[in-house]
């Protein structure tokens, strides 16, 4: 109902009626016409040719990633390396692949190869496996897991490739993985102390024995300033040549019973771990925490008990020394232990097939050749043929190592290649080290470690 | 009139009590379960090599008769028996040295805090390059000095008396501060009074001193108690459990048992209801403690 105003009383006057606001095409207030954009316009016809041609280009536009998106195929890769140049060869594989496969991008992620293991059992444990991954073994925990390889390239895919190493990539009828690069476990020697001291370095072909391959680098270290005679990798892999130097092995009966429990298990564990007492090698290595590798890179160690895969970084790394691998010496045999890095897939890929692809790609003839020569490593195929690493010191080491490794005994590859090997590492190294360290007696490490070996073929056979 | 629940307080609280149940109490329940089954990380009851078997309580009965479990709880505990103690004293020490003010006093109780402000990976590999065996500085000097090395991290008595000594500097400077707090609590009427009547300094730590600080010495001791049983970070970088096993404590035991054993995931909750409980129990011993202390 209508009030009327309160009479005037004086002063100001009242405020007059309320005027609305209206918008006249002429006043001053008044706006131009604003057509508000909407989805529907975009789609009806508007008239103006700019607008028009760039309405198109925004449909084809939206049209083309929608389809990119439906089509990508990226598939996550687990790596990890010794080297960086590893990750450069890789991420360049990577982009040969995707020029070759336009519809296949890799996102790639690394690891340190001590976090590897449980790296992977966790993403597969928590619903996000890789769908590629570098591995050098496969443990129990995830084996279920890994893509049979010879559903997707045939039961011939592992013909190019090293026997011994071939035959680490078949569990219970399938294809696991395809070999990356083969390891030899070997001595490598500061060649300049040796020439300083005037002791020679015997060839591949004639070796030496323990007892002259010790005499000598004792020799090199009193006529040096070489403080340690020999150092030694702290892993039950690298400890693994001096069993096998001893006539040893871990498994007997073509992989199928415990082999452990010999005279030359005993005779290997007594006889390292006096090496650790009796100034042959520091304590300090096996019995602590000091590197063997910075050790011998700086020149505090006449020799070194490693590998084939210390070649780039002793190449890249060592600058005032020379160096070079082998002979390995032999106790009653002479041996290297056959080492692999390989490439699998896991069947939880919502692309098996084009990860299997890309791993046939990736270890190919050509790419394995490469591979081999940019990361100065033996190749894992037969096929490669002689490669031209660049580096006469790296090219003679390797050599050296792969004839190791040829004249090895059968032990030397069929035992790392066990599946059972994944229950034995652990208690292997921790006894060990008990022995070197007085902790206890080579027999009760022995009888330690023939218990994880039948629980892991219990397991695995 | 109507009296209506506040529901203010529990929305502040809220988010703490849901990341702690989130965090902690959930898994911990999922630990007690799975310390139930043998199992590794990774379960698919569909595939029978991976599927979770239930053995009830036989982990627990594994547990009392597993010598290696037995001597790492042992050690445990004797470390944790003499690491404590040396924290509390050293930390009441340097409150009772650097709680006055003189020039110069902030940087000094800056460089005894810092430590405590450091990762432990930090201070595990600052100390081991200090006391590695060939190349560690400290034995490098004593070399020169004509004395000769000692076997920092070789030995193992002297390896577990090493793991202590670098524990007890890490964390000597948090509990300082707790305990300058403590002590700037407790009036100066009191060691006025008692001064008047002739008291020496002794006489004053003993019964002035030491009774009003009884509640921050306890609440230190809990602390103390729980970072000592759960030492991880710096024992695996300084000596990765070495020489041999002679340091491995119950959190690294229980760390390879799962993730370096297959299926050892089961075996290794068992251990960690067992580390809980006594970690719960030491909990309940110094709350009662506590009230006495406040009474």
């Amino acid at each position: 109902m209508y009030k009327p105003p309160p009479a005037w009383s004086g002063g100001r006057p009242p405020p007059g009626p309320r005027k609305e606001r209206t918008l006249e095409p002429n006043s001053r207030r008044a706006a131009p016409a604003v057509r508000r954009p909407s989805l529907r316009s975009l789609f009806e016809g508007a008239g103006d040719r700019k607008e028009d041609f760039m309405r198109k280009v925004l449909i084809a536009l939206v049209v083309f990633l929608l389809a990119a998106a439906a089509s990508a195929k990226e598939l996550s890769v687990l790596w990890f390396y010794d080297d960086p140049s590893e990750l450069a060869f890789v991420k360049q594989a990577f982009a040969e692949y995707t020029a070759q496969h336009p519809d296949v991008t890799f996102k790639l992620n690394t690891v340190s190869y001590d976090n590897l293991f449980t790296k992977v059992t966790q993403l597969i444990a928590g619903g996000t496996p890789p769908d590629i991954v570098k591995l050098t073994d496969v443990r129990p925990e995830f084996a279920p897991f890994v893509l049979d390889l010879s559903k997707y390239e045939g039961k011939d895919f592992l013909k190019p490739f090293i026997p011994g190493v071939a035959r680490g990539m078949e569990r219970g009828g399938k294809i696991i993985g395809a070999p990356l690069d083969v390891t030899a476990n070997g001595i490598i020697l500061n060649k300049s102390y040796f020439q300083k001291a005037g002791v020679s370095i015997p060839n591949e072909q004639t070796g030496w024995t323990w007892t002259e391959f010790e005499k000598a680098i004792r020799e090199v270290t009193t006529k040096t300033q070489a403080r340690f005679p020999l150092v030694w990798d702290v892993t039950p892999h690298r400890w693994l040549t001096f069993l096998y130097e001893n006539g040893g092995s871990i498994f007997k009966d073509n992989g199928t019973a415990n082999g452990f429990d010999t005279q030359a298990s005993i005779n290997a564990l007594t006889k390292f771990a006096a090496m650790n007492h009796d100034g042959l090698m520091p304590l300090s290595v096996w019995g602590g925490t000091d590197n063997p590798r910075d050790l011998f890179f700086s020149g505090q160690a006449v020799a070194w008990m490693s590998g084939s895969w210390q070649v780039k970084a002793m190449e890249d790394g060592i600058k005032n020394f020379d160096w070079t691998a082998g002979p390995n010496p032999s106790v009653t045999t002479r041996s290297s232990v056959l080492g692999y890095k390989f490439v699998s897939a896991f069947n939880t890929s919502k692309y098996p097939a084009d990860a299997a692809d890309f791993i046939r790609f990736f270890t190919s003839k050509e790419m394995q050749r490469k591979y081999a020569q940019q990361l100065t490593v033996i190749p894992a195929r037969t096929d490669v043929g002689t490669v031209d690493y660049g580096n006469p010191q790296a090219t003679e080491a390797l050599n050296n190592l792969a004839y190791e490794l040829k004249i090895s005994p059968l032990a030397a590859s069929s035992d790392v290649t066990n599946p059972a090997i994944a229950y034995v590492w652990d208690t292997l190294k921790e006894n060990i080290v008990a022995v070197t360290l007085k902790q206890e007696t080579p027999q009760q490490a022995v009888t330690k470690v023939s218990a994880a070996i039948d629980k892991g073929l219990a397991a695995t056979h | 009139m109507n009296r209506r629940t506040p529901l203010t307080p529990y929305l502040f609280i809220f988010p703490s009590a849901a990341i702690f149940l989130l965090f902690i109490v959930w898994p911990a329940l999922q630990g007690f379960y799975q310390s139930l089954f043998r199992r590794g990380v990774i379960v698919r009851n569909d595939i029978p090599a991976l599927a979770a078997e239930f053995v009830g309580l036989g982990n627990f009965r594994q547990l009392l008769h597993d010598e290696r479990f037995l001597a790492v709880l042992g050690r445990t505990i004797v470390y944790t028996s003499v690491t404590v103690p040396l924290v509390v004293l050293v930390a009441l020490g340097l409150a009772l040295l650097l709680r006055d003010t003189f020039p110069g006093v902030g940087i000094v109780r800056a460089i005894v805090y810092w430590p405590s402000m450091v990762s432990l990976i930090i201070v595990g590999i600052s100390w081991k390059w200090i006391l590695g065996f060939e190349s560690g500085v400290a034995n490098y000097l004593m070399t020169q000095l004509g004395l000769a090395k000692v076997p920092w991290l070789l030995d193992p008595t002297i390896a577990l008396a090493t793991v202590v000594l670098v524990s007890v500097w890490a964390t000597a400077g948090f509990f300082m501060v707790i305990f300058i707090a403590g002590l700037n609590a407790i009036p100066d009427v009191y060691y006025e009074s008692a001064t008047i009547d002739g008291c020496g300094s002794l006489q004053l730590f003993r019964h002035i001193t030491a009774p009003l600080l009884k509640p921050t010495t306890v609440l230190v001791v809990i602390l103390a108690t729980i970072n000592a049983f759960k030492v991880f970070e710096q024992v695996i970088v300084l000596t990765d459990g070495g020489p041999g096993r002679a340091t491995v404590f119950m959190v690294q035991n229980i760390y390879e048992e799962a993730f370096r054993h297959p299926f050892g995931v089961g075996y290794a909750s068992a251990q960690s209801v067992v580390f809980f409980f006594i970690m719960l129990l030491f909990a309940f011993v110094q709350f009662r403690m506590t009230r006495g202390g406040e009474a």
